[in-house]
């Protein structure tokens, strides 16, 4: 049987020192779902995030990704799984400056191993049509505007055929006009049945979500079903 | 990541700090090239002593005298030049001469020279091409055919034995041992191996001085055959009866033990002066692994980045650990092509050719690999063990 929530959080606690940044966390992301958590800075939104792309740990709770219990993985083993099922997109884009923007996409299927140079120019080439930037494979991030250098960020989080994107305020460094852009491809991903979760401080975003949660001091506050 | 891949990568990064990744390098080329020189400097000298020693022969004795009473004059009348006419009519014996050192050509007879009260050691050498005449003339092959008992002083054997204005002494007869002997010129200060003072006489004239040293063991060369010992057996016993005086025992030797004592001690001084410059190399390592810290820390955020979209540590340390060995094998590379040039260069002012071996090559490349790894492990290890979130949010 085919489960039907990508992600399922129970009970999830982690804290910093003395801290606790997350409080028994709960809650279930289905898969296709768009959920964009809010909250002000300081209430373990990037936090939250940072666990469920396995770049952090936890304390305490379960975290079962597609049925899978990660919170048990050893550390070469979340790498496999972070590159095979997860795509991030940062707020200040992070592309590798001395890698052209094929290379920076490339990046994922070489840690990934096991295509050949030929799939990689493909699979490159897919994921630039996907973010409309097929003209830009040879050039390097500093000759890309920042709304330009986002989407390539997207485009190197959809290469692997992530099952999850994870955006941490990917409009935040960008004006408005840009960011909405960057929303649209979210909104097109989505529509193809990708599973995002986006943090932002943006109350106008929400709309574009089918799911919104509010955090505060690491609890969820309230839940939009939209 | 597979190496291809790796190296590709390696090759990105450090593109984009050239200058930095050089000027990294030159510690190691450095250290690589004056290795390269002074073990091919090594060898070639190496090469020189078993090429004097060749005349030798595999299938030779070398029969020294071991005297009981080591005081006692014995040693010096073991052997004569009368020998070896009889020792060659031992059924057998192909060839006896005076034992070669190994070192012909690289050494002179000693011997004292005097001008009324003024008295010098001379090292004699028969005619070089490459004596270096600064003053008069020097050897010609008309003073070896007319038997002309001529000299070159070398300037500072001139300056003892005349004074400072050593261009007086031309023309003067100088005594060497118990031939008069005109000085027809003064060479150039310190020639040849080690910077040895030599002076030069006609051929025939060396041969005589040369002639009436002291015969302290023979080389016995054997024809195809025989078997040596019992060969050692007759010469022994011919020469016990041809010095029944003497009070010691013949024994047999390697002929080649003087230069394989002297290759060894070459051995021992190249190694020890490689492993000196070696030094340079570790700073040079010392350069490689600073500026891979410092490539660790501007690259934090970079290293974060690669682990959030999967790469393993070990990925990240395979990474900085091939950027470390690219620098110190280019390094390697281009060290052992200045080290090839200056041994060629240096080739010229000696008296033998440098030589490259496959070792010397094989070596050179295994160290600058063997010094990226060294150096470049522990940067690389701490880039591995970087938090990604750190890392990426700093």
């Amino acid at each position: 049987m085919l489960a039907r929530h990508l992600l399922e959080v129970k009970g999830l606690c982690k804290w910093y020192g003395k801290y606790q940044v997350l409080k028994d966390l709960d809650f279930e992301v289905e898969k296709g779902s768009f959920v964009v958590i809010m909250g002000k800075s300081g209430s373990g939104k990037t936090t939250l995030l940072n666990i469920l792309g396995l770049l952090d740990g936890f304390e305490k709770g379960s975290y079962i990704f597609n049925g899978q219990n990660v919170a048990k993985m050893g550390e070469n083993q979340r790498c496999l799984f972070r590159n095979s099922h997860i795509g991030f997109i940062f707020q200040q884009f992070y592309l590798i400056e001395s890698l052209t923007v094929a290379q920076n996409i490339e990046l994922p299927m070489l840690y990934h191993g096991g295509y050949t140079a030929g799939e990689r120019i493909d699979m490159v080439k897919e994921s630039l049509q996907a973010v409309e930037l097929e003209n830009k494979f040879k050039s390097y991030p500093n000759e890309l505007s920042g709304g330009q250098q986002q989407r390539i960020s997207i485009a190197r989080a959809l290469v692997n055929n992530s099952d999850l994107i994870l955006a941490d305020e990917p409009t935040g460094a960008l004006d408005w006009k840009t960011g909405l852009k960057i929303i649209d491809i979210l909104v097109k991903l989505n529509r193809q049945n990708k599973t995002i979760i986006m943090v932002t401080h943006d109350g106008d975003l929400r709309k574009y979500a089918t799911h919104c949660v509010f955090l505060r001091d690491g609890v969820f506050t309230g839940e939009d079903d939209l | 990541m597979n190496l291809l891949e790796l190296i590709h990568s390696a090759v990105l990064s450090l593109r984009t700090h050239k200058l930095r990744v050089f000027l990294t390098m030159i510690g190691i080329i450095i250290g690589i090239s004056s290795v390269v020189v002074i073990l091919s400097v090594g060898e070639g000298l190496k090469a020189q002593v078993n090429q004097s020693t060749e005349d030798t022969g595999a299938n030779a004795i070398t029969v020294n005298f071991e005297p009981y009473d080591l005081n006692s004059s014995d040693a010096s009348t073991a052997f004569n030049r009368k020998d070896f006419q009889d020792l060659k009519d031992i059924d057998g014996v192909e060839q006896v001469n005076k034992s070669s050192s190994g070192l012909e050509g690289l050494t002179g007879v000693i011997e004292s020279a005097t001008f009324f009260n003024k008295q010098s050691y001379l090292t004699v050498n028969d005619y070089d091409r490459n004596a270096g005449v600064v003053s008069g003339r020097g050897i010609t092959r008309e003073d070896n055919d007319f038997k002309h008992y001529v000299v070159v002083l070398s300037k500072d054997h001139a300056k003892a034995l005349f004074g400072n204005n050593v261009n007086e002494g031309i023309g003067k007869g100088i005594k060497i041992k118990d031939e008069y002997f005109e000085v027809v010129g003064i060479g150039k200060e310190g020639s040849g191996l080690l910077a040895m003072q030599y002076d030069y006489v006609p051929e025939f004239a060396k041969n005589l001085l040369e002639n009436d040293t002291v015969i302290s063991s023979i080389d016995v060369n054997i024809k195809q055959g025989y078997n040596s010992d019992s060969i050692f057996k007759k010469v022994k016993k011919e020469l016990e009866i041809l010095h029944p005086d003497v009070k010691g025992t013949y024994t047999k030797g390697d002929p080649k033990a003087v230069s394989k004592a002297f290759e060894k001690i070459i051995s021992g001084i190249t190694t020890f002066i490689a492993v000196v410059s070696g030094i340079s190399l570790f700073v040079g390592g010392i350069g490689v692994m600073n500026i891979m810290y410092v490539s660790v820390t501007e690259r934090r955020r970079e290293i974060g980045i690669r682990r959030a979209i999967g790469a393993k540590p070990s990925a990240i340390l395979y990474q900085f650990l091939i950027e470390s060995i690219f620098i110190t094998g280019m390094g390697g590379i281009l060290g052992i092509g200045t080290g090839y040039l200056a041994s060629l260069i240096l080739g010229n002012f000696l008296p033998f050719k440098p030589v490259m071996t496959l070792g010397i090559l094989a070596g050179s490349s295994i160290t600058s690999i063997a010094v990226g790894i060294i150096f470049g492990i522990i940067p690389a290890y701490k880039a591995a063990k970087l938090d990604p979130i750190k890392a990426i949010y700093r």
